[in-house]
């Protein structure tokens, strides 16, 4: 799964430090998450989403590999 | 989903003293006394392994300070890891118990060994191996 959290942090100027503080998880989550080591949840998704004020969909993307099971 | 059912935080250096203690302890006792950890007989090996197993609970169980989907993820994997492992080690105990035709090789204080396993990975996903990367990659901003 793609996820452009890091472009839309930049485009907000944040550090992960900030972001992790809004949807109140650890900078080390934000880390895992932009670094593709950890899926975020739905919830964690979402939140992320509307903190960004866009749509999930538009920080995270399904791959080609993410349907071979 | 974050797991509710767990201790306060500073019940994580409660546990620690009391691992180190008691660790400290057997040690003294063992090399003074002559106390073996296997002797059913005798109620301060109960009292150790039960503070062991205590100390241990209590570690793993308290709160990180930030307790989120990923800490809880980790936990669960570190348990995970932790039978898997423990099952490699009675398959492996077996095999070598059967090679010398003697019981002697079978693991003792499972449970605890079990948490302890649990503990270091825990510990390690947690807060070293990020420390560490950190250290050597320089986590950018």
């Amino acid at each position: 799964m793609k996820n452009s959290i890091k472009v839309e942090r930049a485009r907000k100027n944040w550090t992960q430090d900030d972001l992790a503080k809004q949807v109140s998880v650890s900078r080390q989550t934000i880390i895992s998450i932009e670094s593709n080591k950890y899926i975020p949840s739905a919830l964690l998704a979402m939140k992320i989403a509307v903190v960004f004020g866009t749509a999930v969909e538009n920080i995270l993307e399904l791959e080609e590999s993410d349907w071979v099971s | 989903m974050i797991p509710s059912l767990l201790l306060p935080r500073p019940l994580k250096w409660v546990g620690l003293c009391i691992y180190i203690t008691t660790i400290g302890y057997t040690f003294y006792s063992h090399f003074s006394t002559g106390l073996e950890l296997n002797d059913y007989s005798n109620p301060a090996s109960f009292w150790i392994q039960f503070l062991v197993f205590l100390s241990l609970f209590m570690m793993i169980s308290a709160k990180f300070k930030y307790e989120d989907e990923r800490t809880s993820v980790i936990r669960l994997v570190s348990f995970q890891w932790a039978v898997v492992l423990y099952m490699f080690a009675q398959l492996i105990s077996l095999g070598l118990c059967f090679y010398h035709q003697s019981g002697s090789y079978r693991p003792r204080y499972g449970l605890n060994l079990l948490l302890l396993v649990s503990l270091i990975i825990l510990y390690s996903q947690v807060y070293f191996l990020p420390f560490i990367k950190n250290k050597l990659f320089k986590n950018e901003e």
